[in-house]
């Protein structure tokens, strides 16, 4: 027996996606608007002796450390930096104009230590930072960057691992 | 046209990062070309930020002043302890604000030292020049 379905039957299963749609659009806006592009954030790190090592300690553990010392204005901005190593004692002043040239000068003497023959120590130079409690951080991180190695052609070289910062009485 | 929103939503979805929560906005890294992200996790890891007017968080909770923040610290390093990891193998990561002054970082990083923590990652923002 043949079943015939009415035009009225044919037209209650037409589904209404309004309200779908809806909801689907005011999710796509929300994720729109709470997107974020992907900082890559990078890490330095840094060995830090307990609190308790004294002085006499730690110069016990680095017979020979790269002194780096960071004077600051007034403002926080960097004034001078002076390297200390061996025979060496070197003072660069900071160039606004050529921001970046101090710390090519640092990088490249590290680059002099750590991979030339001035050093039978090779890699195991430690770097300790004295650094002006009022200097912007950004400087410091920079000092660090240029002793830490260099970029070359898409390759990363490492210089000085171990790294410090001097306890100051500030 | 809704299965394309649907692809949409997917892909937006898929892309959420909840490890950014912690994150805080207020913190305007430094940059650098050479810092790399680390190449394997540390066992325990303690995240502090610092905005440029040296207010400091632990996590995503503001710390009040270096004394709230050792109690913290403590609580952290128990927590670790129930984990089997040791307070020296902590990893302190230090979210600083690049115009933050050093000092307050150091004071930051000195009171992790007299917690025992002796692990520290400074983090900045990995960048090609």
């Amino acid at each position: 027996m043949k079943i015939r379905r009415s035009d009225r039957e044919a037209q209650e299963i037409k589904l209404d996606m309004t309200a779908m749609i809806d909801v689907v659009f005011q999710l796509l806006i929300f994720f729109v608007m709470t997107f974020k592009t992907p900082v890559y954030e990078g890490d330095f790190g840094i060995k830090m002796p307990r609190a308790s090592a004294t002085p006499q300690e730690m110069l016990e553990t680095t017979p020979n450390p790269l002194m780096i010392r960071l004077r600051a204005t007034d403002n926080g901005e960097l004034q001078s930096l002076n390297i200390v190593f061996q025979a060496d004692n070197l003072t660069y002043n900071y160039d606004p104009a050529n921001a970046t040239g101090i710390f090519t000068s640092l990088n490249e003497y590290v680059i002099g230590i750590v991979g030339g023959q001035r050093s039978p120590m090779g890699g195991d130079i430690e770097a300790e930072l004295e650094i002006d409690s009022t200097l912007r951080y950004d400087f410091t991180v920079r000092t660090i960057e240029a002793i830490s190695g260099y970029k070359e052609a898409d390759q990363i070289f490492t210089l000085i691992e171990k790294i410090n910062f001097k306890d100051t009485s500030d | 046209m809704i299965d394309m929103a649907f692809q949409l939503i997917a892909f937006f979805m898929l892309l959420i990062n909840f490890s950014e929560i912690e994150k805080t906005e207020q913190v305007n890294l430094p940059d650098s070309v050479i810092a790399q992200p680390p190449k394997t996790p540390a066992d325990y890891t303690i995240l502090l930020n610092m905005d440029r007017d040296g207010t400091f968080l632990l996590g995503a909770e503001r710390v009040e002043n270096l004394d709230a923040l050792g109690v913290l610290l403590s609580h952290e390093i128990s927590l670790a302890a129930r984990n089997r990891v040791d307070k020296a193998q902590i990893n302190v990561i230090v979210r600083a604000d690049k115009d933050a002054a050093t000092g307050d970082v150091r004071k930051l990083m000195k009171r992790c030292q007299d917690s025992g923590l002796e692990t520290f990652s400074l983090r900045v923002k990995s960048q090609v020049r």
